[in-house]
């Protein structure tokens, strides 16, 4: 089985400092991949490469067997890949519905199939529609992440990194935001790497699940090892 | 008193244009440059040379001017584009002195310390426009037309990219979009109107020379934009409008000493500025402080 996303031997940073180093990752077909570590392991660093806004110093990053290394996000994206960045990735100034369309336009959705992409996500996450036209700053962080969650999913992504998504939300509601991307993952084949510091919300939803240490992938095993094992415990 | 009114109209047309061209990328793109009055004299003394080698038609000097305004800005925004704000910032700011020291030095083209005089007039289909109430019509219908343009821009889905540039480029990086392209793209344009500015500055005074054109005057414009309130439609016009008028309204204030009024225009002016930005950060169009 060819994996829809793969690194081989990974290197990137900042400004000449080493961030991550000989990142091997597979994402299989409709997987949910977790990736755990502590603050500043690497974790996002691994994710921004992945998807084209850092440069690798070296490796190479591959989907469904081709190289993409060089490619930017933008043809990241038409490939099938889309991000629900940290920080959720909302614009203040603007309305939900203008952080939709900006979505759309940027990976190319064809004006003519939008209308009908906006009602597949609407509904996927119905409560989006209630505030559809107020500005994203005057959201919830609850509200934020779904819209942010929404614009990911409106050009129907094959493989949807995901960036800490969890972050300011309570385990309710981040259980309740991951179920609708859950259910594409079964129903559809959408393959999830998801990065999180919330291990044990994250690993509920995982079938396969990694932790990188200073920047290296330190395991890489099942969920369930993870959870009970006090050695591994330690490494995040 | 006529031919004064309509003196300062023109000017605050003239600096209308660049106060709303600068407001694009600052307002809205989030891109502060300290080398817009570059772009306001590449335009002016490409205009001049036009018209005093080629053509004195406007319908050619004015695109001439925004041509090579255009180029040039694209040799700024190409390499500093790339990097975070406050080193666009720092860019602009070589950029700025660079082009003092080029203004002054070209004397081919821009005539160095001197100038160049006697610039042709506004020459619309052969007809000459140089009386200040004539002038006032074109240039307030350039200016008319540059707020359209931009208007349009913005509320485009180009606008919309801005816009979002400017809340976070890492998260319009992680939509796909290509930030660099967006962002030199408005400089471009950003420029390319400055140069109209610029054009039709070098027809209206028919004398130039660099002094126009000094950092000083890329100041003034972002004060301008800041003070009438950044990303507001009418803010940059109201910033211009107060900033030309109000330094002529401060020497008419009969009560203060007239062998001072220089050193008091700076004052009033200067404390102005910081109270306006104290209690209206947003500027004088813009959000009040805490809504």
């Amino acid at each position: 089985m060819t994996p829809v996303l793969e690194t081989r031997g990974l290197a990137a940073g900042y400004g000449g400092r080493s961030v991550i180093s000989d990142i091997n990752v597979t994402l299989n077909p409709s997987e949910v991949l977790c990736v755990i570590g502590h603050n500043g392991a690497g974790k996002s660093t691994m994710l921004k490469t992945m998807f084209g806004l850092i440069s690798p110093d070296a490796g190479s990053v591959h989907i469904d067997g081709e190289d993409v290394t060089k490619l930017n996000p933008r043809d990241i994206a038409e490939l099938g890949v889309a991000m629900v960045p940290e920080g959720r990735g909302v614009f203040p100034s603007l309305s939900v519905s203008d952080i939709f369309a900006l979505g759309m336009h940027a990976v190319g959705v064809p004006k003519a199939e939008r209308a009908e992409r906006l009602e597949w996500v609407l509904g996927i996450l119905p409560a989006i529609r209630e505030f559809m036209e107020r500005p994203a700053s005057t959201l919830s962080g609850g509200q934020q992440q779904m819209v942010s969650i929404g614009r990911a999913l409106l050009p129907r992504p094959r493989i949807l990194l995901m960036d800490e998504p969890s972050i300011g939300l309570a385990p309710k509601l981040f259980q309740d935001l991951l179920a609708p991307v859950r259910k594409l993952q079964q129903e559809e084949g959408l393959s999830i790497l998801l990065v999180e510091q919330n291990v044990r919300e994250a690993l509920k939803i995982s079938d396969r699940a990694l932790v990188v240490k200073s920047g290296a992938i330190a395991w890489t095993g099942e969920p369930e090892e993870l959870a009970d094992n006090k050695r591994l415990i330690e490494l995040y | 008193m006529e031919a004064y009114i309509f003196n300062l109209l023109n000017l605050i047309a003239i600096y209308g244009i660049l106060a709303v061209s600068l407001n694009f990328i600052i307002g809205y793109a989030g891109i502060y440059s300290l080398a817009h009055a570059v772009f306001f004299g590449l335009g002016a003394y490409t205009s001049a040379w036009v018209g005093l080698n080629v053509t004195p038609s406007t319908f050619v000097t004015i695109p001439a001017a925004m041509l090579v305004a255009a180029i040039v800005s694209l040799v700024l925004a190409l390499p500093a584009l790339r990097v975070r704000g406050e080193y666009f910032v720092a860019a602009s700011l070589g950029l700025q002195v660079i082009a003092v020291t080029v203004f002054s030095e070209w004397k081919s083209f821009t005539g160095g310390i001197g100038g160049v005089l006697a610039i042709p007039p506004v020459n619309l289909f052969g007809a000459e426009i140089y009386q200040p109430r004539e002038f006032a019509i074109v240039s307030v219908i350039a200016l008319l037309i540059v707020i359209a343009i931009t208007l349009a821009l913005v509320r485009s889905s180009f606008g919309r990219n801005l816009r979002a540039i400017r809340d976070s480029e890492s998260a319009a990086a992680s939509f796909g979009k290509n930030v660099p392209l967006i962002k030199t793209v408005a400089v471009v344009i950003s420029a390319a109107l400055a140069a109209v500015a610029g054009a039709l500055y070098a027809s209206f005074i028919s004398f130039i020379n660099v002094e126009s054109f000094m950092l000083d005057t890329s100041v003034l414009l972002m004060a301008m934009v800041i003070i009438g309130g950044t990303g507001t439609f009418l803010g940059p016009l109201v910033g211009a409008a107060l900033l030309l008028i109000l330094p002529s309204a401060i020497s008419y204030l009969s009560f203060l000493p007239q062998t001072e009024i220089g050193a008091l225009q700076q004052i009033i002016y200067g404390l102005g500025m910081t109270l306006l930005m104290i209690f209206r950060p947003g500027g004088i169009v813009g959000r009040r402080s805490g809504t």
